[in-house]
Formats: structure tokens, C-alpha cells, sequence
């Protein structure tokens, strides 16, 4: 019996495996399906207790010529021994004291618990003292590739284009009327103005109008910082920073194998600084690319951050790793909940682009609007792609929507000519909400 | 897996956990393994190893060049064939000849045949020995069997193994090997053991022979192998033929003039007979003792 916990390991493991082979079939190595299968199920079988061991394992299946070894032990070193391993194998053996201490208390469920991270993925049925557990953890730790990223030599060119963007495309993609309203010359009846104007002259002269107010969008940027993206984490920083500070009510994410908010490393600092705490800070970069978990957690964790008035902007090239299915799946559950869906792929740049990732693919059905990162640059892109986005006319978000020709939100009655005297403004005022519902 | 390196060891082979991980993967995954190595290093023994410790029979096809689907397929016993037609025309009853001179009888099981056909209690264990010697041709009827493990004889039918038997394949690197069979294999690659292992080796095997005698012997034996300039270099089994040899003539050290007297233990061609008693032995022997 595995739990949940430890399906999820086991497929993580998985994909970890997939990419590490594809990874080494880069490397020029001829690691075919059947290879990966292999390995897959020797991990499965070997167990990974032992680091050794799952070296062992892995090269067994995987290398079939000895003249390859040296290219396997590099990739296998700079994949699986890399980044910050050892602080995390401390967060994961804590993990798994706790679980034990749970044992002790709880006796049964807690069992199958424990154990689980190596009984899922190994299926042996070796128990594990405190120290292969440990151990087991340990070697488990790296599947996540931890990196971080230096922003040195970042200039400040761009930024205010980019700036101008993003603040268009909000604007653009804002359809919503909210709840707050403001004079204008069509619409709906304002029966406080037109009452009120109508006691300051004794009659009823003019009818006030009023429409709700497109209320502006909250930005969600869910952005990728896989190892495919990095020729443009110069332009991402960038475009994070400015939609953290800048947009107001935005939400900033980035995500490789795994989802992070990083609004708070954003807001308030400088771009400079902004970008050197994100340095410290994130160390998912260059790490696999896993949308549709990334999404999942969106949907799992923020969802008070998606509704009606969100545009979610995603940021990817679509070099999807994880399961096709599940970005598929979570990509139309987010379009459903939010109002707009833009993705930014930086391939869009170059001529001749298709959407042919297999992730992209997936995901095209439920995207408003698909372009290059050179949106945030070259206004002409920009109106390409969103050219078509046309947001309501008058009224604009609060304050730009005052009607420029002063008070002409007022209508005036065809029959009330000044001076005239309606002994029943009443009626009048019924006949004409009458109308109103007939139009 | 554990059980299997205990039980592995206790037959006598001392090898690295690699090859225990190997060897329990080719069980668990039902996959062939391809053992590459120097010669001499121990493949063909850890496939003897490896039926010990399954209770597997162990059917080996030695392979050479020409070697053809007659001689590791199956091929009709002719001469049993014809007598039998004679028989059976002496007594004047040929109704049913065909069927019967076609049937399991007359039929001489090769080795691969043997394999799908094995019916011990446990699945057998099938050593292709050395198969770069054999040609690309063999290795293409090699890929067909692998596969399926049947054996299709056109006049009785097809046998398909019940069980999948346990396959080994070795190889000493004199051509390469295709793709194809690399691909449908689990690939082990043995090196000559660390001096270490190698003493282990030896004490095991030579019983009796003494420590100092052991290490220099060893010692000798690595700095061999790490000369490039002998055509052969010396296997395992050199390194236990020579301390064997040694014990037998009863030395407790090495000297020049057991060095001498045994050289032929160690080196296998005339060429590096030459070279070692040319004054490459008193080198070593110098190095060995100071």
C-alpha cells in the first residue's frame, strides 16, 4: 500500500528520470524509450537507498558502451550531485523524523506513512534503519535540481517600454464593469442625480445617466525560469519587476519544477536590488519545465487570486516535461476561472514561429492571446497581438472616465424646454424607466 | 539484493557492488546482461557464479566464427533419420514415416533450443560466451531469439520458452557489437580488479599460499597490466595459476629464480616471454622488494 505522499515521489522520481535522459541523449549519448523504461523500472527495483547503488543502477541500463562512461558520470554528477543537495537532504531526513516520531505515537497509519519514500519508489521491502532512510532521502534530495541565477550586468534599457506594456495591455484586456458607476451619456438611469438635480430647479428637466465603471484587472504573471528560458531571464526579471510594482493589485510567479511567489522580492526595491534578492532567494532556475503542476499549485494555492477580473500572464517557451494531460486538464480549469489568458512564448520572436511545443499545443485551445516577448517592447508587436482587444469605449477605470465634455452625462427630456413647469415629474420619471426596460 | 551479494561472495567471487547490482537487475528485469571486459577478468565465472546461486542449469554456446543457426538452433539427427527409415522399410511400414522421423527424437538440441526447452525447477541460465568471436550474422539471430525466446521448427511447430530463461552474454571487445543487441541488454563493464580484491581473490582461490607471498604477487601482477608493452596482458586466472605454481614448488617469497622458473604462468605469448626475461622481471622484482 503507498500512499499519496509517496505516489507523488515515485512520480517525480520518474520525470526526474525522463529528464535525466533526455539530458544525457543531448549529451550525444544513444539513450533510446527503451532505456529510459529500463532505468525507470531498475530505480524501481534497485531501490535507491544507496547512492551507489542508484549510480550503479542507472549506468547499467542506461550505458551501453564503456567509451561512454566518462560523458555519464559528468552528467550525472552536474545532474543528480549538484546545487544546494545538502540542505535539503536535511529538510527532507527531518521529514522523515517526523514521520517516525508519528509512528510511534499512531501505530498503524503512521507505519505505512514512514517508509514511504523508499518503499514507494524502491518496492523493496527493506524496513530501512534511521540511517538508510536518511541516506534514502539524501539521494532523493537532488531530483530537484536547485540553481540560482546572478543577474550581473543587468542594464536598465527596456524598462520603460516594457512598463508601457504591461500597463497597455491591463488597460486592454480590462472588459469587467464593476460595481461603482459614473455619469455618462447612455446607460442606465442615475435616479440619485436626476432626483437631486430635479429638487434644485423644482422640475424635472433632465435625466441623469450613469454606467458602471470597467473595473481594472488584477495581473497574475506566472513566469518560467526553466533551463530553456535562460537566454531571456535578463527581459523576465524586468518585466517581473515592473508588473510587481507597477500594476498595482498584481501577483507575480515564477516556476520551473516547482511554483513561487516572488511579489515580495519585487516590490519596493529597485530593479538592481529586486533582481539580486531574487538571486538569493529563488533557486529554481534553470530546473525543469512543469506547467501543469505549476498551474495545479496556482489553482491549489492562490486561487483567491483568480476570478473574473484576472488576466494571467504566462511567460513560457511550452517545452513542457510533465504530463501533457494535466496541462491540458489545468489550463482550461484556469481560463474558466479567470477573465483573460495571455501567453508570452519568447520563440514567438522569431519568423515563421508555430506553436508546435508539445506544451504549447496543449495549451493553445484555452489562450486569448499569444505573442513574443517583443511585445513588451515594439509597440507594433504589441498592437499585432492585442490590436483586437478592444476594451470598452467611455469608460475607463476610475478618474479617466469623466466625460470631457463637463457635465454632459445629463440628458435633457425632449419635451422640457426651460421655463415649461411638469406638475407630475413623477410620472414622467415612471414613463421613462418604462422605456427604458422596453429598449 | 543484500541476500544475493552474501550469496554471491560465498561462492568465492569477490567483485564490486556494481556488478551485484547488475547481476540482480538482469534477474528482477528479465533483461539480458552484457558483460564487456579485458579478458580474463571474470566474466565467464561470474555466469557460473550466477547459475550456482540460482540452482540454474547452465547451457553455454561458445561462440566462433561461422557459427550458425545448425549449431546453436537445432539440426535433425540424419543418421538416426535414415536408419530409422531403413528400419521401418525392412519391416515394410513406411504409412507414418514422415511424421515419425520428424518428430522430437530426431531432433539434436542446441544450446538455444536447450534453453527454451529446459525443464528444471528453475529457469536456466544461458552464457553466450565471447560473442564478438562469432559473426554480425549470428548476432542478428541473436536479437530474433532474445526477443520472443522461441524457436520455430517448421516441421513441428514452435517452443516457446515457459519461463524466460536467464541470458549472459560476454564479450571481449575484438569487434564491436551492434546496436540492436546492446540495446536489448543491461550493460556491465568489468575492469581487472583493485589490488585489494585481487589478494582477496587469490587468497580464496590458493588456499594455503602465504601473505607476503600473496601481496607481491599482486603487486607484480598490476604493474604488468599497466605496461603497455605486453601483448597479452595477464588475466585473473594467471594471477591464481602463478601463486598455484609458486605454492606447488613450495617458495614463501619472490625470487629471481622462481620469477624465472614461472614465467611462462604469466606471460602467453613468446613475445612477452621475451620481454619479461629480457630484464623487465629483475626491475620488478626490484621495485616489489625494496
Amino acid at each position: 500500500m503507498i500512499s499519496q505522499e509517496g505516489r507523488r515521489y515515485a512520480e517525480r522520481l520518474e520525470t526526474k528520470l525522463v529528464e535525466f535522459c533526455r539530458l544525457l541523449r543531448d549529451a550525444k549519448l544513444s539513450v533510446t524509450p527503451s532505456e529510459t523504461i529500463d532505468a525507470v523500472r531498475a530505480v524501481g527495483q534497485a531501490g535507491f537507498s544507496d547512492e551507489q547503488v542508484f549510480h550503479d543502477a542507472l549506468r547499467i541500463c542506461v550505458v551501453k558502451r564503456s567509451e561512454d562512461f566518462e560523458t555519464f558520470e559528468k552528467e550525472f554528477r552536474s545532474y543528480w550531485q549538484s546545487g544546494r543537495k545538502r540542505a535539503i537532504t536535511a529538510d527532507w531526513a527531518s521529514k522523515g523524523r517526523r514521520s517516525r516520531r508519528r509512528r510511534a505515537d499512531e501505530s498503524r497509519r503512521a507505519s505505512l506513512e514512514k517508509g514511504v519514500a523508499t518503499r514507494a519508489v524502491s518496492g523493496s521491502s527493506s524496513g530501512g534503519t534511521n540511517e538508510t532512510r536518511r541516506a534514502a532521502l539524501g539521494v532523493f534530495s537532488p531530483l530537484e535540481r536547485t540553481q540560482r541565477k546572478s543577474f550581473d550586468g543587468l542594464g536598465t534599457k527596456e524598462v520603460p517600454s516594457v512598463r508601457r506594456a504591461l500597463k497597455r495591455m491591463t488597460r486592454r484586456l480590462a472588459t469587467n464593469r464593476g460595481r461603482r458607476s459614473i455619469a455618462s451619456r447612455g446607460g442606465r438611469i442615475d435616479l440619485g442625480r436626476t432626483f437631486r438635480s430635479a429638487l434644485g430647479r423644482g422640475e424635472l428637466l433632465t435625466v441623469e445617466r450613469e454606467n458602471r465603471i470597467v473595473s481594472r484587472i488584477r495581473l497574475v504573471v506566472l513566469c518560467d525560469i526553466s533551463g530553456s528560458m535562460d537566454g531571456h531571464s535578463d527581459r523576465l526579471v524586468k518585466i517581473l519587476h515592473q508588473s510587481a510594482n507597477r500594476i498595482p493589485a498584481s501577483k507575480v510567479f515564477v516556476f520551473s519544477t516547482r511554483l513561487s511567489e516572488i511579489g515580495d522580492h519585487l516590490k519596493g526595491r529597485s530593479l538592481r536590488s529586486a533582481a539580486s534578492e531574487v538571486s538569493r532567494n529563488v533557486e529554481i532556475w534553470s530546473s525543469g519545465t512543469r506547467i501543469g503542476s505549476a498551474l495545479e499549485r496556482l489553482l491549489d494555492g492562490y486561487s483567491r487570486y483568480l476570478g473574473s477580473h484576472t488576466v494571467l500572464l504566462i511567460i513560457s517557451d511550452g517545452w513542457e516535461l510533465g504530463e501533457l494531460d494535466l496541462l491540458t486538464d489545468r489550463m482550461r480549469e484556469v481560463r474558466r476561472r479567470v477573465s483573460k489568458v495571455v501567453w508570452v512564448n519568447p520563440l514567438a520572436d522569431s519568423p515563421g514561429f508555430e506553436p508546435a511545443a508539445a506544451g504549447m499545443k496543449a495549451a493553445l485551445p484555452n489562450i486569448d492571446f499569444l505573442g513574443g516577448l517583443d511585445i513588451f517592447t515594439r509597440p507594433r508587436e504589441f498592437e499585432r497581438v492585442f490590436g483586437k482587444a478592444i476594451g470598452p469605449g467611455p469608460a475607463w477605470g476610475a478618474g479617466r472616465t469623466t466625460n470631457r465634455q463637463g457635465r454632459s452625462g445629463a440628458q435633457l427630456l425632449p419635451s422640457a424646454k426651460p421655463g415649461s413647469f411638469d406638475l407630475n415629474p413623477t410620472i414622467r420619471l415612471a414613463s421613462l424607466l418604462c422605456e427604458q426596460d422596453d429598449s | 539484493m543484500e541476500r544475493l551479494a552474501q550469496l554471491i561472495e560465498k561462492r568465492g567471487y569477490v567483485g564490486d557492488p556494481e556488478i551485484v547490482t547488475a547481476v540482480y537487475l538482469s534477474l528482477t528485469l528479465g533483461k539480458p546482461l552484457l558483460v564487456e571486459g579485458e579478458p580474463g577478468c571474470g566474466k565467464t565465472e561470474l555466469a557460473k557464479v550466477v547459475s550456482d546461486v540460482r540452482s540454474a542449469e547452465l547451457i553455454r554456446l561458445q561462440c566462433y566464427e561461422g557459427l550458425d543457426a545448425r549449431s546453436t538452433i537445432y539440426e535433425w539427427d540424419y543418421l538416426k533419420q535414415l536408419l530409422k527409415i531403413r528400419m521401418e522399410e525392412a519391416r515394410a511400414q513406411s504409412n507414418e514415416i514422415e511424421t515419425e522421423v520428424f518428430g522430437e527424437r530426431f531432433l539434436l538440441k542446441r544450446p538455444l533450443l536447450r534453453a527454451v526447452l529446459a525443464k528444471g525447477p528453475n529457469p536456466p541460465l544461458l552464457l553466450i560466451d565471447e560473442i564478438d568471436r562469432a559473426d554480425e550474422e549470428f548476432e542478428g539471430l541473436l536479437l530474433e531469439f532474445l526477443g520472443e525466446f522461441q524457436v520455430t521448427v517448421p516441421e513441428i511447430g514452435t517452443f516457446k520458452a515457459e519461463r524466460r530463461p536467464i541470458v549472459m552474454i560476454t564479450s571481449n571487445r575484438t569487434r564491436e557489437l551492434g546496436d540492436g543487441l546492446r540495446r536489448r541488454c543491461l550493460y556491465l563493464y568489468l575492469t581487472y580488479p583493485s589490488a585489494e580484491k585481487e589478494l582477496e581473490i587469490v587468497k580464496r582461490k590458493v588456499p594455503g599460499i602465504g601473505d607476503k607471498l600473496a601481496r607481491q604477487i599482486v603487486e607484480v601482477m598490476e604493474k604488468l597490466r599497466k605496461d603497455d608493452s605486453m601483448v597479452k596482458k595477464p588475466g585473473i586466472q594467471e594471477t591464481l595459476d602463478w601463486s598455484a605454481a609458486l605454492l606447488a614448488l613450495g617458495r614463501k617469497d619472490l625470487d629471481r629464480v622462481s620469477l624465472m622458473e614461472t614465467a611462462g604462468c604469466v606471460a602467453k605469448s613468446a613475445e612477452d616471454l621475451m620481454w619479461l626475461r629480457g630484464g623487465v622481471w629483475d626491475e620488478l622484482l626490484l621495485e616489489t622488494n625494496s
